[in-house]
């Protein structure tokens, strides 16, 4: 406890310098910027943002772009609240009593709880890993070649049958990436694999690339093709009207906690993202309701609940990412490929090996959620004129952001002529309803599997009964089996509860 | 969305699944060359090979469970696919000669073409106000070395 205490006030002399408060400043506006913004989602912003980061101090990288990830989920409840239209995907249940709120005149309460719950939901979890974070790198010390394996390879399973959508297709999209993975020359032997030649992609196919593509270009084509709305109403809210009642407040303190409790669970396992988190959250508070015919019409409970959930996840996620190494979702695989580009390996050694950005990174965690808690209020007006801006003036920037932003890592063309091609494959992977994030957690994890599985074998003289010796990985496999089979009895039609989804 | 008489390949479902199968049949095959090795010591052919039959495996899985599923796949938007690809191939080709400035302002220019109804002044006026931007970010505030004008 005390060295945990004391590990986090190292975190925050790092985390409170000049350099790094303006970068977690920077990286949380920019969040709730681009959250308000429906049509671009925090994943194509933070690769957009990565070529940034190569310059920089890898903590001060990693501040900005977790800044990023956790300020679109505050940024996502204003267009959600004000005007039914979620800004990320992880906010769209807020809408479901948020704008009934609004329509009843209580904008300013929905707006001002949300951000006091996101902002207590985001704290709780941050307890929660300052605590956690050291005895799960303990226990994953123990870990030899054969249970990463077989972790790795149950929080893939996990990442494709536990996310919306069709299992095979998303177990499909894993297998894609972990095919990806073997792109390039080949470790062990030296041999290239699957680069036809073409010599930029003799080290691989760079993680900023595939996910500039798919992320970037081919949400653009599916906005252009869907015709994204082009301008939208607008809503007033004073500052006056967002007190909320004492009634309010007695009605959110439950929601927040178990609100925060689904999110910091949801947020640690592989597979459900703050999406999953908040829509959980929500179903829990209408079944425990006394009165669950008022959700959907207003009620407080169904906007705290969701919000303080999303916030919790979008923190929580961080545990599995930095302490075993084993990303659970699309933004913590690019998170971790970010590190990794800066020749850090997350995992259980990082803790030990970087403690100034282990601990400097969770304290900004807390200065990024006050900044946000401060800023978010006051700018609402000014989100309100974001809103205004077209997307037909937006996405032409972002195209030359891609550009640059890939040009500038090796002055390599070619590198764009990948882009495009990725983008054509994420835009018929959203037509054909093929989930990406699967695919980018195989592509960050396929190096890794690969290694281990390869060590595992040779330390068991081929024999793949190895796996099944030690308890731990065991265990993984069987959880791994477990999770296919009961996919496969609970797939029937109940998905068209959940709005669809592209990236984020 | 729905519709009865969606012809077989252009069921969403069955075409996901056909096309998730032809990718791995592409994968064994380019990979059949590369040496499998043995348990013992798997050389680099031997995930390449298996991911590709997990993934024929998967497709055909794909298509047999839609397969009563009647939803269309709808059209891709063509104007939009080649006006952006269009836009960045262009800028690939012309930055390293040209220079980024040249470089984004046609971007923009392809790019606009994507939405269906452009207008000349809003274009060129983004099309000059991205490239002033993006260039002072990269080159003046983070010192990227790249090419600025043609002469440069």
């Amino acid at each position: 406890m005390i060295d945990a205490f004391s590990d986090l006030a190292n975190g925050f002399s790092v985390a409170l310098t000049p350099e790094a408060l303006g970068f977690c400043l920077l990286g949380a506006t920019i969040g709730m910027f681009i959250g308000v913004l429906p049509g671009i989602g925090a994943l194509a912003t933070i690769s957009i943002l990565l070529p940034f980061t190569f310059g920089l101090d890898p903590t001060h990288g990693m501040i900005m772009l977790a800044g990023v990830f956790y300020g679109a989920q505050y940024g996502g409840s204003v267009a959600s609240i004000l005007l039914n239209l979620p800004g990320t995907a992880s906010t769209a249940v807020t809408a479901l009593d948020g704008y009934p709120m609004t329509q009843n005149g209580r904008a300013g309460v929905a707006l001002f709880l949300t951000t006091i719950v996101s902002f207590l939901g985001g704290s709780a979890a941050i307890l929660m890993m300052t605590f956690l974070a050291p005895s799960v790198a303990n226990l994953a010390r123990e870990f030899g070649s054969t249970e990463y394996f077989s972790i790795m390879l149950l929080a893939l399973v996990a990442a494709a049958t536990l996310a919306p959508g069709s299992m095979i297709k998303g177990l499909a999209m894993v297998v894609f990436g972990l095919l990806l993975g073997t792109v390039g020359t080949d470790v062990t032997s030296g041999s290239f694999r699957f680069t036809f030649g073409v010599s930029s992609v003799a080290d691989g196919v760079s993680l900023v690339i595939v996910v500039m593509g798919i992320f970037g270009m081919g949400e653009i084509l599916s906005n252009l093709g869907n015709g994204a709305p082009d301008r939208v109403p607008q809503a007033r809210v004073s500052l006056r009207s967002m007190i909320p009642t004492r009634d309010d407040m007695r009605r959110s303190a439950g929601p927040t906690l178990r609100g925060s409790l689904t999110g910091i669970v949801t947020g640690i396992l592989p597979g459900l993202g703050p999406q999953v988190a908040a829509f959980v959250a929500y179903a829990i508070e209408k079944r425990v309701s006394k009165r669950p015919d008022a959700f959907g019409k207003g009620a407080v409970e169904g906007v705290v609940a969701p919000e303080a959930a999303n916030n919790a996840s979008v923190q929580a996620a961080f545990i599995p990412t930095l302490t075993l190494g084993i990303p659970g979702d699309a933004v913590m695989a690019v998170m971790m490929g970010a590190l990794m580009l800066h020749g850090i390996l997350p995992g259980p050694s990082l803790i030990a090996n970087e403690p100034d950005l282990f601990w400097g990174l969770i304290a900004s965690f807390w200065v990024g959620n006050v900044i946000l808690l401060v800023l978010n209020i006051p700018l609402i007006g000014l989100w309100l004129n974001v809103l205004r801006v077209p997307y037909r003036i937006l996405y032409p920037v972002i195209i030359a952001l891609i550009c640059l932003g890939v040009f500038s890592l090796r002055n390599n063309p070619v590198d764009i002529a990948l882009v495009v091609i990725f983008g054509l494959v994420g835009y018929g992977m959203i037509l054909l309803r093929l989930p990406a994030a699967p695919l980018l957690l195989g592509l960050v994890l396929g190096p890794l599997i690969e290694e281990h599985l390869q060590r595992a074998l040779i330390i068991g003289r081929g024999d793949p009964m190895v796996f099944l010796e030690s308890p731990i990985s065991l265990l993984s496999l069987l959880a791994s089996v477990v999770l296919i089979g009961l996919s496969f009895r609970r797939r029937r039609p109940s998905a068209a509860v959940r709005p669809p989804q592209i990236g984020d | 969305m729905s519709d009865r008489s969606a012809p077989f390949l252009g069921q969403r479902d069955v075409l996901c699944g056909l096309t998730v199968s032809i990718v791995g049949l592409a994968a064994c095959f380019e990979a059949w060359d590369y040496s499998f090795g043995s348990l013992a010591r798997p050389g680099p052919g031997f995930l390449p090979v298996s991911y590709g039959m997990i993934l024929i495996a998967l497709g055909l899985a794909i298509a047999y469970v839609g397969r009563n599923v009647q939803t269309r796949v709808e059209k891709p938007a063509y104007v939009p696919v080649f006006a952006i690809s269009g836009a960045l191939l262009s800028w690939a080709w012309l930055a390293p000669r040209a220079g980024i400035v040249l470089a984004t302002v046609l971007l923009v220019v392809i790019a606009a073409l994507a939405n269906g109804r452009p207008k000349p002044t809003e274009i060129g006026l983004i099309a000059i106000f991205t490239s002033a931007i993006t260039t002072a970010i990269f080159v003046g505030v983070l010192g990227v070395p790249l090419p600025v004008w043609p002469w440069s």
